[in-house]
């Protein structure tokens, strides 16, 4: 682990995040990478989802042009979805032309690709809670296939009316910069499996959001931590027994 | 022997409700294009799944979606195959990699009709468990019995291209032993529309690399494949994955993104570009991708190729999360029985493309062939196979 990057209304960044000291000016993310009419059509998701991406990737040294990316997200873009199926219910039912191109699960990785010129591997997942370590399998397999590094972005926003059911209150945006090189890491992770911890608990605000599975992952790696994450989300549906997980090392 | 064997697939889509149904409708030229649902506020054909299927499982009653439904169909075919494979590897050592562009959508649109008209969702009606990328994969893993890691891949219309990506990646870090890939993608009116606000939608039939062709036509299916550590038959060979960075819907006109998943695809598997005897192209209909998608290919193929190139959209609409598994079962049945079908609807073929586009049905020996997808936010791949060895 070379790099988190996260974003939340009133947490700008991982180490405010970690210190549980919401800060009440960060309520849009800075998204430096957007500009001009690319930042004016970008979606919330978008912007945070390319906020964290940043954020890992600074950390991490990495090359944004030309780094792989996996994306991962649960509701993709709900928001904008949703604001589609609205304007069919109005008028001629006509669609907006920006609204529609935003609407796809990759539109993040499809503004940040766009606004770095980069033109390396991409992909997006979609998924249920165990999202989280599922992006970190896809991410553990292209560093095995010879890349030497990616960044995976964990973003999602809370449901909206009429299908608001997750309890999720506020939107999240974790980033992951993982490398196979151990020099200049700052946590080593070993052992994805599927059944070896205890669900994640949910936590306010972000209620079922399920790439909030992440949550501790990302904490014990700020914290330097030694010991075992859970990464899939407990849903309260009588299956939430052991998930899967990942041990954290400092290094 | 290098790559790894595809040893079964199935599909079902406009062209029919079995993989045989199907491949002999492409083999006979025929288009399975019909008109467009009623309430389609314009003119236009579409590839729809016509006729009633199967319901799922008791059980499964909360994910009886039209999806879900396409799903268990295709996989009905596999049902053989995947108890071999089971068998062979164990439940665990099988994992799941589909692709999807919105899932279920259409069952998303009646949900909000209904709140829009009565107030209320329809009971039981679950965005986030069921009518969603989570419940397609629930689907998927319920009927094939898969029980490894499962991934749903959404990147638009090039989703179930890229899960054979993410299978040769998993089966060369020997994280599993096979893997089932595949697609699904359901028509709806939030893909119509919103292909019509783009000016992309044709009022009649697709006619992908013809001179006189006038947009895409929708369509929806599920295709499925299962590709394995050892076995016969032709061969998943190396996969390209790009991005054009270059807008959100529309492609790079200079093709640099579907160039460099075409190169990598070959880099991967270190092949000639000149042992290519086949192009599943994307081949949408619409003027920017055939013309980006033809420099593209005579690029990386070179100005001597002779590949057929074949786009299959005018036989089936564009299937979108469904289309790159779909056009790679075409692909592996043309390495496997030597057939290519006509691109139908390109004669006369547009003369400022710079490939060669077979008009007519071909029968010949080949070696090997791609199969490319595109989408929006400049998201590419191309999938190289070989012929069974």
């Amino acid at each position: 682990m070379h790099g988190v990057g996260l974003w939340s209304p009133g947490f700008p960044d991982a180490a405010s995040w970690c210190a549980g000291e919401p800060k009440a000016t960060a309520r849009e993310p800075a998204a430096a990478l957007l500009e001009g009419a690319l930042r004016r059509r970008a979606t919330l998701h978008a912007r945070m989802a390319a906020e964290a991406f940043e954020q890992a990737g600074r950390q991490s040294g990495a090359d944004l042009e030309t780094v792989p990316t996996i994306w991962a997200t649960a509701h993709g873009e709900h928001e904008t979805a949703v604001a589609i199926l609205a304007m069919m219910g109005e008028g001629e039912g006509r669609v907006s032309p920006t609204r529609f191109h935003n609407s796809v699960y990759n539109t993040p990785a499809g503004y940040a690709s766009i606004a770095l010129g980069n033109r390396a591997f991409s992909t997006t997942l979609a998924g249920g809670p165990d999202l989280a370590a599922m992006a970190l399998f896809e991410a553990g397999a292209l560093l095995g296939s010879g890349v030497h590094e990616t960044i995976v972005v964990l973003a999602d926003e809370p449901l909206v009316v009429p299908f608001d059911a997750d309890g999720a209150e506020a939107p999240l945006a974790v980033a992951l910069a993982l490398s196979s090189r151990a020099e200049g890491a700052s946590a080593r992770l070993a052992d994805l499996r599927p059944q070896g911890a205890p669900r994640v608990e949910r936590r306010p605000p972000f209620g079922g959001l399920y790439i909030s599975a992440v949550l501790p992952l990302a904490e014990a790696c700020i914290r330097g931590e030694s010991t075992r994450v859970g990464l899939e989300l407990a849903c309260g549906r009588g299956e939430d027994g052991r998930g899967w997980c990942v041990d954290v090392s400092p290094r | 022997m290098s790559g790894h064997p595809v040893t079964a697939w199935a599909m079902l889509n406009a062209l029919g409700a079995t993989t045989g149904e199907v491949l002999e409708a492409l083999h006979a030229g025929r288009s399975g294009l019909s008109p467009a649902p009623a309430d389609t506020p314009f003119e236009t054909v579409c590839g729809a799944v016509l006729g009633e299927l199967p319901a799922l499982p008791e059980g499964l009653a909360e994910l009886d979606f039209k999806n879900n439904r396409m799903i268990y169909a295709a996989l009905h075919e596999m049902e053989g195959a995947l108890a071999a494979a089971r068998e062979r590897w164990g439940a665990r050592r099988i994992g799941i990699a589909v692709g999807s562009s919105t899932a279920a959508m259409d069952a998303t649109e009646a949900a909000f009709g209904r709140w829009r008209r009565s107030g209320a969702l329809p009971a039981g009606f679950d965005i986030l468990r069921r009518a969603s990328p989570e419940g397609m994969l629930r689907a998927v893993r319920a009927r094939s019995g898969a029980e490894g890691p499962a991934i749903l891949i959404s990147t638009a219309c090039s989703s179930s291209g890229k899960v054979f990506g993410t299978a040769r990646r998993w089966l060369d870090a020997d994280l599993v032993d096979a893997v089932l890939v595949g697609g699904a993608d359901t028509l709806c009116q939030t893909t119509l529309r919103g292909f019509r606000a783009l000016s992309l939608v044709g009022s009649e039939a697709a006619r992908p690399f013809c001179a006189e062709r006038g947009g895409i036509n929708i369509g929806e299916g599920a295709a499925f494949a299962l590709v394995e550590r050892s076995g016969s038959g032709p061969r998943l060979l190396g996969v390209g994955e790009s991005a054009d960075a270059h807008h959100m819907s529309s492609p790079d006109p200079e093709g640099r993104g579907a160039a460099l998943a075409m190169q990598r695809a070959l880099e991967a598997a270190d092949r000639s570009p000149g042992d290519v005897d086949h192009v599943n192209a994307h081949g949408t209909g619409t003027r920017l991708n055939d013309a980006m998608e033809a420099a593209a290919i005579r690029q990386v193929l070179g100005g001597d190729s002779s590949a057929a190139v074949v786009s299959t959209k005018a036989y089936t609409g564009h299937t979108l999360g469904a289309a790159g598994a779909t056009e790679a079962i075409f692909t592996l049945d043309a390495l496997s029985s030597g057939r290519i079908p006509a691109s139908l609807g390109a004669d006369p073929v547009d003369p400022a493309l710079p490939i060669e586009v077979a008009v007519e049905p071909r029968r010949e020996r080949l070696r090997l062939a791609l199969s490319n997808s595109f989408a929006f936010g400049g998201n590419n791949v191309s999938v190289l196979f070989g012929a069974p060895e």
